[in-house]
C-alpha cells in the first residue's frame, strides 16, 4: 500500500488545490438544495428495485461478448465483425480508416446485440462497457457517442477487464495476463489499484499464431483435388481464408510441451539442423469447401503455437512479461502476486497452454536474471469460475447486478451536457459521475 | 430503375381469359389439380407436379425459367402422403428454384438456384436469397430474409415490401410483352 | 426482394443528411421530416418464435432468455429440429411377463441428420419439452460471489449516504487518477471490489476465497501420436453458441433452444409519435401504424438506361409515380448551394413546370389502359412522355462534367402533402390541410461511356 500511496502523490498535489475550491462550493449548493436531494435519492433507490437488466458488453478484438447482468455467462458471443455499408464486406470493426467509419460499425454491432440477441429497449438503460486499458480513447469515445447519441442509454460504465477478472474470483489481487487476439497485456493488481509502472504488452496473441500458420500454409501446404494432387497452396491462395486458418487454429493446433517446444526452437530459431526436431504429430486431412483437400501437416499443428513463446531480439515472450511485470512491481508486493496469477482471453484456452507456460516461468525463474531479482520459485494460478474467453465479462456482469453501478457510471446527461469521459488520463473528470451531479 | 421490357415469341406462350401467360415449353403435370388465378406468368422450362396433389397459384406471380414447384410428401407408417401447395399473390420465383415447400404466402420473392425443403412454411412477406437451401420443415416468419445452406435468418425486410412486390409483380406482367406489339 | 428493381440508385435526404432509397426511409406525419432507421427509437414489441410463430409475453421472455420452451436447434448446423416418434416396448409395471408399446421421443435435424441419440440423450416420454437443462458448474459460486458483493455494496451505499451530508472529510476521495489513490477509483467504480476491501471487516466472511493450482495436466500423449479426429471436435462457433459450456467434442453438443425474434416499433426521436408499429401476431403483415414514406412522398426512378459522353446533353427519362389517392403537384428545383460533391458530376435542366399527377386508384392501378389522359392533364408533350394512372413519365436533359465515373445528379423535389394528423385536422373546417414538403434527391443515372474502345475492354 506504501507504494500506491506513493504512486497517487503526484496527481494528488495537481488537484488539491481545485479540489478545496470545488468542494466549498458544493457544500454551498448542498445547503440550498439539500431538501431537493433528498427527495432525489429517495426516488434513485426506487427506481433500482425494478429497474431492467443492466446490459454488459465487452468488445473485443475479434469477438465480442454480451449480455445481462447478475447473469452467469454471456447471452452470446458473435465476431465482432459488421458489414460495411460501402465495401458491402464483412469486416472487423477495429479495422476502421477514421471515427466516422467506426461510428457506423459499432452502430451496426451494438444494433445487432440488442435486437437480436438480448431483445431489450436500450432507451434510458443501463450499460457496462468491458474495455482493455489500452483501448484508445478514440474508440471508447465513439462507443459512448454510439451507445448515448444512437440508442439513448441512461449511464455508461467503462470498466477495466483485468479488474473486473478479480472480481469474479472474491479477490483483490492478482497479476492479469489477458491473452486475447491482438495483443497480450499484463497488469498487476495489488489490493485493487492497478500497478500502472508494472504493466506490459506484447503484440503476440491469437492472430500471432494464425498468422503463422498461414505462412507456413502458403510455404509448404498443399491441396488435393479430385484432379491434382498436392497442388501448393500458394498457387490457391484464395481457398486459404481467415475462418479456414482460425478453424486451424482452433481445431488441429495445440501448444506442446516445453522439451519439444525447446527442441523445435533450437531449430527454427537457432538454426539448429532440422534433424533435431522432435517426431512431429499425425498430419490432419482439413476437409475444404468444394471437395479439395487442404494437408495440415504436423508441424504446423506443432509450431505454430509456438510464436508465443519465442522470445524476440529483446529476449520477451508471453512468459516474460509476467516476469517483467513482477520485477516493475514494489518489492512487497511481488510474492502475494506471483501466487495469485489470472489468466484471461480466448487464446489461453489453446489445449496444452497452461502447462506450457507454467514450464516456461519455472524455467526462466531459474535463470540468474530473474532468479537475483525476484526469488520467487513458483508461481501460483487461479481458476476462474467461466471460460477465459467471457472472465472478464462475467466481472462485467457481477458489477452490473450491484446497487453501487448507478454512483459509478457516467449518465446520459452528464454526457450530453460535458460531452466527454472521465478517462484515467484525465484529471478533471471525476465530477462527471452521476453522484456528483446530483449534489451540484 | 424501372423494369425494362421483356419480349416472349407469341408462338411460344398461351395467354389464358385469366391473362396468365403460361409457356408452351413449361410441364404442367395433373393439370386438372393445378389452379392458378390469374395475371401469372409461368415460363420456359418450368415445371409444376399437379399430379401430387394440388397446387394453387395466386395472382400476379411468376415462375421463371426452369423452377420446379412439387407439393411435398411426407412419409407415414403405412405410406407416403403427399400435401397441396398453396403459393399466394405477387410471388416471385426465380430462375432454377426447386420449392417443395407446403405453403408459400404471399409477396414472397425465392432468389435463383434455390431448394425450398419439403413442407417449408414461408410466410408472407419473405424472401429467400440466391442460391440458399432451406432444409425440409423449415418456417420463415414475415420480413425475415433467409441465406445460406442451411438457410437462416439474416437480415429483415423493410416495412414496405409488400408495396415493393406488388410493384415488381404487376410492371413485370406488364412488361412481359409479345414481340411484334410494341407500344 | 428490395433489390430486385435496384432501389440503391435514387436516394432521398434523409433529415440527418444520410441518404436512403425510399423504401427504408418514414415520414413522420407530425415533424413532416423524413426519418431513417437512426432517426427512429426502437423499441422491442413482442418477441415470437420464430419456428411456432408464437407470442411470448416479454417478461416470460426475459425469464427464458430469449429462448422458446418447445423449439429446439441443432447444435451442429443450426436448423430447426424436428421431433420424431418411435415406438417402444417395455415390461409392463403391473405384470412383468407382459410388455407394453409406449411411443417415445427424439429429436432429429433434417439438415444435417443430428440426433439427440447421437449424443446419447435417452428418448423422452413427452413430445416437447422435458429435455435435461445444462447447469453451469459454476453457478453456485458465482451466485455465492454475487451474494457476497450486494451485501458489501449496500454497506458500501449506506456508508456513502452517510458521508454525503458529512461534508469536508470527503475530499480525499476525489482523487479520481485512474491508478492513483484507492479512493479514486473506488469513487469511477474501476473497482469496486477495492472499497470493499475497506469494508470487508464488517462483512459476515462466508465467502470462501479462490483457490490457486501450481500445477497442470500436461497434453495427453494422444495429441503427439495420434491423429485429431476433425469430425469429432467442435468448431468456434458451436462452441460459442453455449457460451458457459463451450464443449470441444462433438459429443457433448446438447440441442438448443431456439432464439426469439421480435416485432419492434419506431418511433420519431423529435416528437416520439410512433412511425412503425407492427400488428401483434407475429404471422401477420399488417401494421397498426405505417408511416413508410414510400406511402406519401412521390418516387422517381429512371425509366431506362441511357449512355452519357462528357459535356454532350442527355435526354433521360424518368418517372414519377403518386402513392397517395389524391391528385399531387409536384415541382423540381435545382439545388442551389452544391455542398454535396458528390453528387454533381453532370448539370441537370429540370422541367420548369409543375408536374401534376393523378392519384392512385387501386382498382384500375392494374389495368393501366392508355386512356386519353393526356389531354386531361393538358401535357406538353416535350415534358411529360407518357402518363399512366398515377405515373408519369418525364424528361430531364443532363450533360455530364466528367469524363469517367458514374453520372450522379441532385435536385429538390416540392410536392403536396395533405396533412391528416388530429391537429391539422382541428385548425379549421376538417378539411386537411395541404402542405409542401420538400426532400433533397440523388440520383446514379449509371456510368460514361468510356471514349477510347480499348478501355472499356480492359
Amino acid at each position: 500500500m506504501t507504494y500506491c500511496k506513493l504512486l497517487a502523490a503526484h496527481s494528488y498535489n495537481q488537484v488539491q488545490a481545485k479540489t478545496e475550491f470545488e468542494d466549498f462550493t458544493q457544500a454551498d449548493k448542498r445547503s440550498l438544495y439539500g431538501d431537493q436531494l433528498g427527495s432525489m435519492s429517495f426516488l434513485e433507490g426506487l427506481s433500482i428495485v425494478d429497474e431492467p437488466k443492466i446490459i454488459i458488453v465487452d468488445i473485443g478484438a475479434a469477438y465480442t461478448k454480451c449480455g445481462l447482468a447478475g447473469e452467469t455467462g454471456p447471452r452470446c458471443i458473435i465476431a465482432s465483425q459488421v458489414r460495411n455499408p460501402r465495401t458491402k464486406e464483412v469486416d472487423n470493426i477495429w479495422n476502421y480508416s477514421n471515427t466516422s467509419e467506426l461510428y457506423e460499425s459499432l452502430k451496426e454491432l451494438v444494433y445487432a446485440l440488442i435486437f437480436k440477441h438480448l431483445l431489450v429497449t436500450p432507451k434510458d438503460r443501463r450499460v457496462v462497457v468491458v474495455e482493455s486499458l489500452l483501448c484508445p480513447s478514440e474508440f471508447r469515445e465513439t462507443l459512448a457517442r454510439v451507445l448515448f447519441k444512437q440508442f439513448e442509454v441512461g449511464s455508461v460504465l467503462f470498466a477495466s477487464s483485468h479488474l473486473l477478472s478479480l472480481l469474479t474470483l472474491g479477490t483483490n489481487t492478482g497479476l492479469v495476463m489477458d491473452i486475447g487476439f491482438k495483443e497480450t497485456l499484463v497488469v498487476p493488481i495489488y489490493e485493487g489499484i492497478p500497478i500502472m509502472k508494472g504493466w506490459q504488452s506484447l503484440p503476440v496473441a491469437g492472430k500471432a499464431i494464425e498468422s503463422r500458420i498461414k505462412t507456413q500454409l502458403m510455404e509448404h501446404g498443399t491441396v488435393s483435388t479430385s484432379e491434382q494432387k498436392f497442388e501448393a497452396v500458394s498457387s490457391v491462395p484464395e481457398s486459404i481464408t481467415d475462418d479456414v486458418i482460425e478453424d486451424i487454429k482452433v481445431r488441429c493446433c495445440f501448444v506442446t510441451d516445453f522439451s519439444r517446444g525447446q527442441q523445435i526452437q533450437e531449430v527454427t530459431m537457432r538454426g539448429g539442423h532440422a534433424n533435431k526436431l522432435p517426431p512431429p504429430p499425425p498430419d490432419i486431412d482439413y476437409p475444404l469447401d468444394g471437395g479439395s483437400i487442404l494437408n495440415v501437416s504436423g508441424r504446423i499443428r506443432e509450431h505454430s503455437c509456438e510464436v508465443l513463446f519465442e522470445q524476440d531480439n529483446e529476449e520477451i515472450s508471453i512468459a516474460t512479461l509476467l516476469l517483467e511485470a513482477l520485477v516493475k512491481c514494489p518489492i512487497d508486493t511481488r510474492r502475494v502476486l506471483s501466487s495469485s496469477v489470472v489468466i484471461i482471453g480466448g487464446t489461453a484456452m489453446m489445449p496444452g497452454f497452461y502447462h506450457r507456460l507454467n514450464c516456461e516461468l519455472i524455467e526462466l525463474l531459474r535463470k540468474p536474471h530473474y532468479a537475483n531479482q525476484l526469488g520467487v520459485k513458483q508461481f501460483r494460478f487461479y481458476r476462474p469460475p467461466t471460460k477465459e474467453n467471457y472472465t472478464a465479462w462475467l466481472g462485467g456482469a457481477l458489477t452490473g447486478a450491484l446497487e453501487t453501478l448507478p454512483s459509478k457510471s457516467l449518465s446520459r446527461d452528464a454526457y450530453l451536457q460535458r460531452g466527454k469521459l472521465p478517462d484515467w488520463c484525465c484529471v478533471d473528470s471525476d465530477d462527471l459521475c452521476e453522484e456528483k451531479r446530483h449534489k451540484l | 430503375m424501372e423494369l425494362q421490357d421483356e419480349f416472349y415469341n407469341t408462338s411460344q406462350y398461351i395467354e389464358t381469359a385469366s391473362g396468365n401467360k403460361v409457356s408452351r415449353q413449361s410441364v404442367l403435370c395433373g393439370s386438372q389439380n393445378i389452379v392458378i388465378n390469374g395475371k401469372t406468368i409461368v415460363m420456359t422450362g418450368c415445371v409444376i407436379r399437379g399430379d401430387l396433389a394440388n397446387v394453387r397459384i395466386g395472382r400476379h406471380c411468376i415462375i421463371s425459367k426452369n423452377a420446379v414447384i412439387r407439393p411435398a410428401f411426407k412419409r407415414f407408417s403405412k405410406g407416403v402422403a403427399f400435401f397441396p401447395l398453396h403459393i399466394g399473390d405477387h410471388v416471385l420465383i426465380e430462375e432454377d428454384s426447386i420449392v417443395n415447400a407446403a405453403q408459400v404466402g404471399s409477396f414472397v420473392h425465392i432468389g435463383k438456384n434455390c431448394v425450398i425443403g419439403r413442407r417449408s412454411v414461408l410466410k408472407d412477406c419473405c424472401a429467400i436469397a440466391d442460391n440458399t437451401i432451406l432444409p425440409p420443415e423449415t418456417v420463415v416468419p414475415p420480413f425475415t430474409l433467409c441465406t445460406g445452406s442451411p438457410g437462416k435468418i439474416t437480415s429483415e425486410l423493410p416495412d414496405c415490401t409488400q408495396d415493393l412486390m406488388t410493384d415488381i409483380t404487376v410492371n413485370y406482367y406488364h412488361h412481359f410483352r409479345p414481340h411484334g406489339k410494341g407500344k | 426482394m428490395a433489390t430486385y428493381a435496384d432501389l440503391e440508385l435514387v436516394k432521398y435526404l434523409c433529415c440527418c443528411k444520410k441518404k436512403f432509397s425510399v423504401c427504408r426511409l418514414y415520414l413522420c406525419k407530425y415533424c413532416l421530416q423524413l426519418r431513417c432507421t437512426d432517426c427512429t427509437q426502437h423499441e422491442v414489441d413482442t418477441p415470437y418464435c420464430p419456428h411456432c410463430l408464437e407470442n411470448m409475453p416479454s417478461g416470460e421472455a426475459k425469464l427464458k432468455k430469449n429462448r422458446c420452451s418447445n423449439c429446439f436447434d441443432c447444435p451442429v448446423c443450426g436448423h430447426t429440429l424436428v421431433t420424431r416418434s418411435t415406438s417402444h416396448t417395455s415390461p409392463s409395471p403391473d405384470d412383468p411377463t407382459k410388455t407394453i408399446a409406449k411411443k417415445m421421443y427424439y429429436m432429429a435435424c433434417g439438415f444435417c441428420r443430428w440426433t439427440t441419440r447421437d449424443v446419447g440423450l435417452p428418448d423422452q416420454s413427452v413430445a416437447s419439452g422435458s429435455w435435461p437443462i445444462l447447469q453451469n458448474p459454476h453457478e453456485q459460486r458465482i451466485s455465492s460471489l454475487l451474494e457476497n458483493y450486494k451485501i458489501m455494496a449496500q454497506i458500501e451505499k449506506a456508508e456513502h449516504e452517510r458521508k454525503k451530508y458529512v461534508s469536508r472529510r470527503s475530499h480525499l476521495y476525489r482523487q479520481d487518477k485512474y491508478g492513483g489513490s484507492a479512493a479514486g477509483l473506488r469513487r469511477k467504480g474501476m473497482s469496486t471490489f477495492s472499497s470493499m476491501s475497506s469494508t470487508e471487516s464488517k462483512v459476515p466472511g462466508e465467502l470462501e476465497p479462490s483457490v490457486t493450482v501450481d500445477s497442470f495436466e500436461p497434453l495427453p500423449n494422444e495429441y503427439f501420436t495420434e491423429p485429431a479426429a476433425l469430425v469429432k471436435t467442435t468448431k468456434l462457433a458451436h462452441r460459442h453458441s453455449v457460451p458457459e459450456f463451450q464443449p470441444t467434442e462433438i459429443s457433448k453438443l446438447h440441442p438448443i433452444h431456439k432464439h426469439l425474434l421480435m416485432r419492434k416499433s419506431l418511433r420519431c426521436k423529435e416528437c416520439e409519435h410512433n412511425v412503425s408499429k407492427a400488428d401483434f401476431n407475429p404471422s401477420s403483415i399488417k401494421f397498426k401504424i405505417q408511416l413508410t414514406a414510400q406511402h406519401h412522398v412521390p418516387e422517381i426512378r429512371i425509366l431506362t438506361p441511357s449512355t452519357f459522353t462528357m459535356n454532350k446533353e442527355t435526354i433521360v427519362t424518368l418517372t414519377l409515380s403518386n402513392p397517395s389517392v389524391f391528385g399531387m403537384t409536384v415541382s423540381l428545383h435545382p439545388i442551389e448551394d452544391e455542398s454535396d460533391t458528390d453528387y454533381c458530376s453532370a448539370k441537370v435542366e429540370l422541367p420548369k413546370k409543375e408536374l401534376l399527377l393523378a392519384g392512385r386508384d387501386e382498382p384500375s392501378m392494374q389495368m393501366y389502359d392508355d386512356s386519353s389522359q393526356a389531354d386531361e392533364f393538358k401535357d406538353d408533350p416535350k415534358v411529360i412522355v407518357f402518363r399512366k394512372g398515377n405515373k408519369i413519365g418525364f424528361v430531364v436533359k443532363v450533360t455530364p462534367v466528367v469524363n469517367e465515373g458514374d453520372v450522379k445528379i441532385q435536385f429538390m423535389m416540392k410536392h403536396e402533402f395533405r396533412n391528416t394528423t388530429a391537429a391539422a385536422l382541428q385548425s379549421e373546417s376538417k378539411e386537411p390541410e395541404i402542405v409542401w414538403l420538400e426532400h433533397k434527391v440523388y440520383m446514379n443515372l449509371g456510368p460514361i461511356a468510356k471514349k477510347d474502345p480499348n478501355v472499356s475492354q480492359a
